[in-house]
């Protein structure tokens, strides 16, 4: 299945983005191996050249490492997972705001609205998967 | 490189004529069943049927050359100037083993074809009484007919080089026609009968000329004439030769246009 | 060194310039897209590198060599025509790429075939258009090329086959080679280049690598090509 790309930001970075969100989220678990770079990129459907900068960005940013031979393995560190999980989340946090920004709401009637729906929705059995 | 586009060219071609020639020879095959059973009744109907099979029969050796022709100057259009030329012109073989292998094949097919055609004549008529004369040309070689066999020799040399200078003639033809964006088949036909035109009007008048001379001369004689005259349309024939294939090479290399 | 390079490359029919004047370089181990509306001269300066045509001005050079029989060995081309011959089927054809290209590798074509679950016995006119471009694709990138010229290669095939098209060039990518990709289907290919070329009327006007859009410019190849080409 190839991913989806929108048209603001280079490959690479969203490549990025996606690989972080795999890792944060569990569906790679830290210390799993990665896939290789070619097949990785088969799957993203990219450019491997592409899926090698995004590998390279992750790999210095410290969540994923890789050892001369064997290919790249995901961190075993939860401090550098949670500290790249609180980014993401930060990041879709100041979208959150940016929309309410422009239907008109002040930050404290996002924060009440924001609220409200989380316990209307809290009787539900789908929080989670409706997240 | 060369010999593998022959091996192929050899292939293809195969795969087209030997149905060809099978063909014939098996129409040969029942011909002559048809004679031997005209021989063996008198029947007017029979007689009638006997007839039209055999006339069909050489129209069908007269077809089987024609047939071979077109089918290898289709072959060459469509290896060299049609889609399969995308690929002929990107394998790693020069222009020249691309030409040279179908000029090979192409003179080879011809060959074979009027050689399955007298095989299928042989065949047709082989053991009938009525053909005791023709068949005795074949039997008794051209001393029959009160020729040398040097005689034979030219005239077989004649052949095979007017062989060669039609098919590059063709080949020139096809490969000039064919660098026009429109109405490729249409100028290759035009170019070709404009050529040969060119040619004929040029061997007419070499042929006057030294014909006039050899006459003028005082040694004349009728042997030295045909072995002369023979020679000069050889070296005709050959100039010819380098020029059509020089045509072809040229407008192959520099000029080719595949749609 | 650059495995394509185009000198002042012009090529003219007759009183029209298909090509002008055309300065370009390709590195290897680029993947690179050639991008323009139709009839703006990509199949053009393709056929050049593939010595198809030849150049009215200027010069074209694969690895440091006029195109010829020793550029032959290096490049690997996909015309946008069918270019195999009807009556061949699978393995006739597996062993005539066999014997004209060195770097031939006809185990893997072999295998990406028998993926596909077309048998060797399979002749070309017994095959759906789609098919004979698959077959095609995976002929052309089953050669070890240094140079790979792919002519529209998701032209007029259906999503599933675009896939599968995308997916043989990424999966056969060598980084000592470049991949050239002609298309006007932009949106498509974008995540597989490096780099963008586009020509319009014979001329290059633009080569820039892909993120230096995105990043500089905010915006994807696709919407960039709109805006340059939206007049025309």
């Amino acid at each position: 299945m190839r991913w989806e790309f929108h048209d603001d930001a280079p490959i690479h970075v969203q490549v990025t983005e996606r690989i972080e969100r795999l890792i944060v989220s569990g569906t790679i678990q830290p210390g799993q191996k990665l896939p290789s770079v070619r097949s990785f990129a088969l799957e993203a459907g990219v450019n491997p050249n592409t899926m090698q900068r995004a590998l390279t960005e992750l790999e210095r940013g410290g969540l994923i490492y890789s050892q001369r031979t064997a290919g790249h393995f995901v961190t075993g560190d939860q401090q550098i997972i949670s500290t790249v999980r609180e980014e993401l989340a930060a990041k879709i946090i100041r979208q959150y705001l940016r929309g309410m920004t422009e239907l008109g709401c002040s930050p404290e009637e996002a924060e009440s609205l924001l609220h409200r729906q989380l316990n209307a929705e809290g009787g539900s059995e789908h929080v989670n998967s409706e997240l | 490189m060369f010999l593998k586009l022959v091996k192929h060219e050899l292939h293809e071609t195969a795969r087209m004529l030997l149905p060809v020639f099978g063909g014939l020879l098996l129409f040969a095959a029942m011909a002559r069943a048809m004679i031997w059973v005209m021989e063996q009744n008198d029947h007017v109907v029979l007689a009638f049927m006997g007839t039209l099979f055999i006339s069909l029969f050489v129209f069908a050796c007269i077809a089987c050359v024609i047939l071979t022709a077109i089918l290898m100057m289709v072959r060459f259009t469509k290896s060299v100037h049609g889609d399969e030329g995308y690929l002929t012109h990107t394998l790693p073989v020069g222009v020249h083993s691309i030409l040279l292998s179908r000029l090979l094949i192409t003179v080879l097919s011809l060959a074979a074809a009027l050689g399955v055609t007298y095989l299928a004549i042989r065949l047709c008529t082989w053991n009938v009484e009525a053909m005791e004369d023709f068949n005795m040309i074949f039997t008794s070689g051209f001393e029959y007919l009160g020729l040398d066999s040097g005689f034979l020799w030219r005239v077989v040399a004649s052949v095979f080089v007017s062989l060669v200078t039609t098919v590059l003639l063709i080949f020139a033809a096809i490969s000039i026609g064919h660098s026009f964006n429109r109405g490729k088949v249409g100028f290759s036909i035009l170019f070709y009968f404009a050529m040969n035109t060119i040619a004929s009007v040029i061997s007419t008048l070499l042929a006057l000329v030294f014909s006039s001379s050899f006459l003028d001369s005082e040694t004349a004689e009728l042997s030295t004439f045909s072995q002369q005259s023979f020679l000069l349309s050889l070296c005709i024939n050959l100039i010819f030769c380098g020029v059509y294939y020089f045509l072809t090479w040229i407008m192959t290399k520099k000029r080719l246009n595949l749609s | 060194m650059s495995i394509l390079s185009c000198e002042n490359l012009s090529k003219h029919y007759g009183t029209v310039a298909a090509l002008d004047g055309v300065n370009l370089n390709i590195e290897p181990g680029r993947i690179v897209g050639l991008l323009g509306p139709n009839g703006s001269g990509k199949t053009t300066l393709i056929k050049l590198a593939n010595g198809l045509l030849t150049p009215t001005e200027g010069r074209i050079l694969i690895g440091g060599m006029e195109p010829g029989v020793e550029t032959k060995k290096l490049v690997s081309y996909l015309p946008e025509r069918t270019y195999l011959a009807n009556w061949m089927n699978v393995k006739q054809i597996l062993s005539y790429f066999e014997d004209f290209y060195a770097d031939f590798d006809r185990e893997r074509a072999a295998a990406m075939l028998s993926h596909l679950g077309i048998p060797e016995t399979q002749r070309i006119r017994q095959m759906s258009k789609g098919t004979r471009e698959k077959v095609q694709l995976i002929l052309v990138m089953s050669r070890r090329a240094k140079l790979y010229l792919l002519d529209e290669p998701i032209g007029g095939v259906d999503p599933a086959a675009r896939d599968y098209i995308l997916n043989t060039i990424i999966g056969n990518y060598d980084p000592q080679a470049a991949v050239v990709i002609s298309t006007h289907l932009i949106a498509d290919v974008e995540p597989l280049l490096d780099e963008v070329v586009f020509i319009q009327n014979g001329h290059i006007l633009r080569h820039t690598p892909v993120d230096e859009i995105r990043e500089q410019m905010g915006k994807s190849v696709d919407a960039l090509f709109r805006e340059e080409f939206r007049c025309f």
